[in-house]
């Protein structure tokens, strides 16, 4: 009896996000279907090291190059090094970079975003400027040349991807807080007395926050992307570090001698590692501005 | 309680690129040009108006929301313009405003019961207990009865009618002793509206408040205010007890929006004299009187000069040469 | 036969919550140059009734059940083919917001164009726009702008352009949902002056729908007062406002500040209306009624006749 009570006791507060979720409809399947993806490869990938059957970076695990098959259900690659291995640890770098880029632009780009559209005048327009001006370049190729300049390294990846996605945050920050600015209720703080900085950080920060969260998982997906862009490129890391970005490069060379596996897994898993995030963007983006009203 | 002398308001037109190169002289919007009243304590002056008519920035300068261009602004002898940094955030306790808009007039992400305390809170009045309690007594004196059942709500989960007394508690929490209320209950349904007009007047008798009531609808004017300034494009066109305005209208365009209101009774004989055309542009206002394109007696001596607001009866002011006796 | 015919209509807005009876069992009708005024607050219905009647109720809304007959089509059932002809041909309609009704990068005489011709195609250009010029000078706006660009109008304009619009072709029925809601007093005047107008030279019949009373004494010949998707009174104008039966036209008109009358007491209605996805039981409006009384609390009020009105009230309901 205790048992069952307790058992419910644990999902319960699962349950209920998640029930309420999925009674938003298009909005909230978005969400939970790219929530569980993310977590799921997250997951995988942090209990790699228990379930990987081989070394991901282990040469000549296995034969060079061989289909998927009931030994290495995934194949190996030219290396002879296990591809499910390598699929399950390949995306930590990816997750790593990720992150940081994440961590970077919220510290970075938000209270920019805050402070120059709230104050206006000069430092708004300067701040545009600047911004506009990276916004304007292609993403990937800014990202190529900064981490052409900076040099291989999680933390360098993570910086460029950041500097290319920074005018993003900048912008929708900034159409938020335009237009919150106007609004009456902030009026009436400032009829309350409220001084400048109460006013953005009680009234202005917290609404602007869905927009945030919402290009904060675009970034996510971007920055795999670019990350693994990068690496295909060949400015990200070091060869030893198993990464689906390394096995996309030496898998579209391998392609050619019709080993598909190579390619086609870590690929695989990128797409759905953005997709996820994503999804998860996309209808958190649904869900704080719905097309659909009434 | 209120005075305010020679208040000027221009915005600057923004101009592309190319207008700016091509003209040299800046445009404005005349939004309030040269008004002059004043309020007494714990009277309603209703400050009518159309579109354009720039009762709205009136009442923005008023609360020094905006800087005036000129003019100056008087409350119970403080002159606003001398104000600045921690002592206008200090003086704001005793004017505040109640907007048009539920809906925007509150934070979405503040608690109800929060959003009235803030106010107590960014004054700095009283201990946090004592705010609170102000607070749960000013959520049940506006009709929100009992508080615990709304203090906690966001203002998505009230009705239209319940946010604007919100709305009104948050305003008069701090015990203002000056309040404009801009289109109060546009937004209210018409069921509701005379609940919150009489929980305005109910509160105004409490907390001895004068009030400046901003509007476009003169039957609701008529209903709660004391006196009336009628304003067209910047100027006003009369001013006075509200007796006096809607029953003996001396300017024509009182007698225009008089006759163009809608009246609820399918037997009453309606007189319109609706003038031709729209509302100009307050960029490029007529010269002379600004309403002679307009008016149907209008004369030579319209067009040229302006006329200044004189009393032709007692306390009842009107800015015409040839005022309706 | 009625011009416009109307018979227990219901319509459903199917949201994931539940599903909202925005028009429920709505029946009523329009004659030829007949003006029927249907009032009610935000919320009632009155605009989706409105669309219903040429099939423009927005996603997530349905038309569940009920017959909408317009110069004897069934609108509902008909093909798309024919509703298409029917809007614009036979029936003209004004939306509320005349600042977004109209397309920004088009001039008003290719609006006219695209109006005419799409029902006429034997039109030609030159034809269309010489009406669109003769429409405009009737409508008191200076023929020559027929080139001008939307944004060159100002709002009072902007409406008599929509009006101009929904007329070109000639229909018999105007249906106009809140014309003068966001316009200034003395422009709502005018343009209600001229609805008055082309309804008595055009015989045309117009369904206004509005929320303010003083607009609907002033035009209609008949008013239905809705509240929350129903009909609670139909009656003539006169009738409805001398002698309103139901208590929530009694308690509406007597919270509308009549400028006329002096020293008027305004009065209200407490509470707000009923949250349509969760309705109280019976009749919709008991928890805000003063006469309500048992029966009112268990049983839904049918529209029934009385003297010359319809009411839907038990009061009245002597069974």
């Amino acid at each position: 009896m205790s048992n069952d009570a307790t058992r419910k006791g644990i999902f319960i507060p699962f349950l209920r996000p998640i029930t309420s979720l999925a009674r938003r409809g298009l909005a909230g399947s978005a969400i939970l279907v790219g929530a569980m993806m993310v977590v799921a490869l997250a997951l995988m990938t942090m209990i790699s090291p228990w379930i990987s059957p081989h070394d991901p970076i282990g040469i000549n695990v296995g034969p060079i190059l061989s289909p998927p098959s009931t030994q290495f259900p995934l194949g190996t690659n030219h290396l002879g090094q296990d591809m499910l291995s390598r699929v399950y640890s390949g995306g930590a770098i990816m997750f790593q970079v990720a992150i940081l880029s994440v961590i970077i632009c919220l510290a970075v780009g938000v209270p920019i975003g805050l402070f120059a559209s709230y104050v206006g005048g000069y430092t708004d327009r300067l701040a545009s400027l600047v911004m506009d001006s990276i916004y304007a370049f292609p993403g990937l190729v800014l990202a190529i040349a900064i981490a052409a300049m900076l040099g291989p390294g999680v933390v360098n990846i993570a910086l460029s991807i950041a500097v290319v996605y920074v005018p993003s945050y900048f912008r929708i920050i900034r159409s938020q807080v335009l237009t919150i600015k106007e609004l009456p209720y902030v009026e009436a703080a400032h009829m309350m007395g409220a001084k400048r900085l109460s006013i953005l950080f009680s009234y202005i920060l917290p609404n602007v926050v869905p927009s945030i969260v919402t290009v904060a998982t675009l970034n996510f997906a971007d920055a795999i992307l670019t990350a693994a862009g990068l690496t295909f490129v060949g400015l990200g890391l070091p060869v030893s570090t198993p990464d689906w970005g390394w096995d996309l490069t030496y898998g579209r060379q391998l392609l050619t001698s019709g080993a598909w596996w190579v390619i086609a897994f870590p690929g695989l898993m990128i797409v759905l590692l953005a997709m996820g995030f994503t999804l998860l963007g996309e209808g958190l983006s649904e869900l704080f501005n719905p097309r659909l009203q009434k | 309680m209120l005075t305010v002398t020679n208040l000027k308001k221009y915005f600057p037109v923004e101009k592309g690129f190319l207008d700016k190169l091509l003209t040299l002289q800046k445009s404005f919007v005349r939004a309030v040009d040269d008004i002059s009243f004043s309020i007494k304590r714990e009277d309603i002056l209703g400050l009518v108006g159309e579109s354009g008519s720039g009762k709205s920035t009136t009442a923005r300068l008023c609360l020094r929301l905006t800087e005036p261009t000129s003019g100056s602004i008087v409350i119970e002898g403080v002159d606003l313009a001398k104000l600045r940094g921690e002592e206008l955030r200090r003086f704001r306790k005793n004017m505040q405003l109640i907007s048009q808009d539920p809906n925007a007039s509150l934070n979405p992400r503040i608690k109800v019961g929060q959003a009235i305390r803030h106010a107590l809170f960014y004054q700095r009045v009283g201990s946090p207990s004592e705010q609170i309690e102000r607070t749960r007594a000013m959520l049940e004196r506006v009709g929100l009865k009992p508080w615990s059942n709304f203090y906690n709500r966001f203002p998505h989960e009230l009705s239209g009618g319940q946010r604007q007394r919100v709305v009104i508690a948050r305003a008069l929490v701090l015990h203002p002793k000056f309040v404009v209320a801009d289109e109060p209950i546009a937004m209210v349904d018409v069921s509701v509206r005379a609940q919150i007009l009489e929980l305005m007047l109910e509160l105004k008798k409490e907390f001895d408040l004068t009030y400046l009531f901003i509007t476009h609808d003169l039957a609701m004017a008529n209903y709660v205010c004391r006196s009336i300034a009628i304003m067209y494009l910047g100027k006003i066109a009369e001013m006075g007890p509200k007796e006096e305005v809607f029953e003996r209208p001396l300017h024509p365009y009182t007698l225009a929006l008089l006759s163009s209101i809608p009246v609820p009774d399918p037997k009453a004989e309606l007189q319109r004299m609706i003038p031709q055309g729209e509302i100009p542009s307050p960029i490029n206002p007529p010269k002379g009187c600004r309403f002679h394109p307009r008016c149907p007696h209008a004369q030579a001596i319209c067009s040229e000069h302006e006329p200044q607001l004189e009393e032709i009866r007692p306390n009842h002011q009107v800015a015409c040469f040839f005022p309706r006796t | 036969m009625p011009l416009l015919d109307i018979q227990s209509l219901v319509v459903e807005y199917r949201t994931l919550r539940a599903n909202v009876k925005a028009v429920d069992q709505v029946s009523l009708s329009v004659e030829k140059g007949e003006t029927l005024g249907l009032v009610g607050e935000s919320g009632c219905g009155k605009s989706t009734l409105g669309l219903s009647t040429v099939r423009l109720v927005p996603f997530p809304g349905k038309i569940v059940s009920g017959h909408v007959t317009l110069g004897g089509i069934d609108v509902i059932s008909c093909a798309d083919e024919e509703i298409r002809r029917i809007r614009g041909k036979r029936v003209g309609y004004i939306f509320q917001d005349p600042m977004t009704s109209l397309n920004p990068v088009k001039r008003i005489g290719a609006h006219f164009v695209e109006m005419v011709r799409t029902h006429e195609r034997e039109v030609s250009k030159e034809d269309a726009l010489k009406r669109g010029r003769e429409m405009l000078e009737r409508l008191g706006i200076h023929p020559q702008r027929i080139d001008d660009f939307p944004h060159q109008f100002s709002g009072g304009m902007r409406q008599r352009v929509m009006i101009g619009l929904a007329l070109a072709l000639n229909p018999d029925l105007l249906i106009a949902d809140e014309p003068t809601t966001s316009l200034d007093v003395i422009v709502e005047a005018q343009i209600i002056e001229l609805l008055k107008h082309l309804k008595e030279s055009l015989r045309l019949a117009l369904v206004l729908i509005t929320h303010n009373i003083g607009i609907v004494a002033e035009t209609a010949d008949r008013v239905a007062v809705m509240y929350a998707g129903k009909i609670a009174e139909l009656s003539e104008t006169d009738t409805l406002f001398e002698r309103p039966r139901h208590p929530y036209t009694q308690a509406l008109l007597n919270s509308v500040p009549n400028v006329r009358k002096k020293g008027q007491i305004l009065s209200w209605i407490p509470g707000a209306p009923p949250d349509l996805a969760e309705p109280p039981p019976g009749c919709l409006f008991h928890p805000r009624c003063p006469f309500a009384f048992d029966r009112c609390k268990k049983e839904e009020p049918m529209l029934m006749k009385h003297n010359s009105s319809e009411v839907a009230c038990h009061l009245y309901d002597k069974r």
